[in-house]
């Protein structure tokens, strides 16, 4: 048994089907408050996060809910930041590697700020903020005005014109969390680079490493107060 | 205006008669008309608000709360290593002693729905290339990290020839690659 779901075994297939169905989830959004950490230190950039959000999440091709970005310091204190498709197929050895003196993969997403903007400019209140602190985008509600995309300062949303035109961002996989699964790109993260964690609990993984651990956020001037912290980050990421 | 109001007494009389109250405009019939306009405003206006604003808009907040559970409710496509133990012994327990662990089954496999109540689609990247995706020589990787330059280099460093191998797999074992 599965949380939510039943084994069916059908009489030719040796295989159990998972009938998954949403009901019997029993969650208090009161008791959970989440975090996110991105660990810089140890990101490969292999992009699998990338290509599971896209699966797990259905985002349509050129869109990202989550990538990767790698940036490289030259000799000359020169920053190149380069994230082909995302890095959701990888990145490519190049030949800049002799002036390179400093590189290193930042795994971007959705920061689910304390504070968004975006939920702030959002005229018709389709986009919210939940009691567990993940910011929502109810598509049935949203007019696809962008207003929200041109205020988040991390550029995490984007309007999906190819399928309902309304916006769209990553959502820390909200329907995993409730079923107490980590998001795709953390569970098949191959070197642990991103942990998602109940701020509630301190007993909890991320919980452990605010506490313990020197962590950044991205732009912290503008006062989001977002909740994705980077272990390790360098002065010249946005 | 006055046409017709010949002497004072006349002027008195048609004052009076104003004041009858058989000849009395009535005023209240204007309020009544002003009042029952608004009254069909105002009910019109909550008539129409409650049937274009969802029942669950203000729930929690200002928006529909209805659509937390909508986002509750969407399937997860990805389960995780525990449900393809059920069937897949052999292989989880090579790639639980095989150094690979924190490569959970559906990195390389696809995500579980793929699979989900049909063998045929059992899918797998067992090309070279996806070995290489984490652990090619690329700028930016930490230095700790075990990565190779290349195939054709990694055989060399191990003095293997080219017929020795195809792909990463003729040599490591792809659950338990240590």
């Amino acid at each position: 048994m599965v949380a939510g779901g039943l084994f069916i075994y059908t009489a030719d297939l040796v295989m159990p089907q998972l009938v998954r169905t949403a009901t019997g989830l029993s969650y208090d959004a009161e008791k959970h408050f989440y975090g996110f950490v991105v660990d810089t230190t140890v990101c490969i950039g292999c992009g699998r996060c990338v290509k599971a959000c896209r699966e797990e999440n259905s985002v349509p091709d050129t869109f990202y809910r989550t990538w990767v970005e790698r940036f490289r310091i030259t000799k000359h204190a020169k920053v190149l930041v380069d994230s082909p498709q995302g890095g959701e197929d990888g990145f490519k050895p190049d030949d800049l590697e002799r002036d390179v003196e400093k590189a290193y993969f930042v795994p971007k997403l959705c920061n689910q700020c304390s504070q968004p903007n975006c939920v702030q400019v959002c005229p018709v209140g389709a986009t919210y903020q939940t009691k567990d602190g993940v910011v929502l985008i109810d598509d049935k509600y949203c007019v696809g005005c962008s207003y929200c995309v041109q205020a988040c300062p991390y550029g995490a949303r984007y309007i999906d014109h190819h399928g309902k035109g309304v916006a769209d961002k990553c959502t820390w996989c909200y329907h995993r969390l409730v079923r107490g699964l980590s998001p795709a790109c953390v569970l098949v993260c191959p070197v642990g680079a991103r942990k998602i964690g109940n701020l509630e609990d301190p007993a909890s993984e991320v919980s452990t490493i605010l506490r313990e651990k020197r962590v950044a956020i991205l732009k912290p001037e503008i006062g989001n107060e977002p909740r994705a912290y980077y272990l390790g980050m360098d002065k010249e990421v946005r | 205006m006055w046409g017709g109001v010949s002497s004072r007494e006349e002027g008195v009389r048609v004052y009076n008669s104003l004041n009858d109250k058989e000849n009395r405009v009535s005023h209240r019939s204007h309020i009544v008309r002003l009042l029952t306009i608004i009254g069909v405003l105002v009910v019109g206006f909550v008539v129409v608000r409650s049937l274009l604003i969802p029942a669950s808009f203000g729930e929690y907040g200002h928006y529909r709360g209805d659509n937390v559970s909508e986002q509750m409710a969407l399937l997860p496509l990805h389960q995780g290593p525990d449900l393809c133990e059920q069937c897949h012994q052999e292989q989880y327990g090579a790639w639980q002693d095989g150094g690979h662990l924190t490569v959970t089954c559906e990195v390389c496999h696809g995500h579980w729905e793929i699979h989900n109540g049909n063998l045929t689609t059992m899918t797998a990247v067992n090309t070279s290339d996806a070995c290489l995706l984490c652990h090619q020589r690329i700028t930016g990787r930490p230095e700790s990290f075990s990565q190779i330059a290349g195939f054709v280099e990694h055989l060399e460093d191990q003095e293997l020839s080219a017929e020795d191998a195809d792909g990463c797999v003729d040599c490591h074992d792809p659950h338990a690659p240590l």
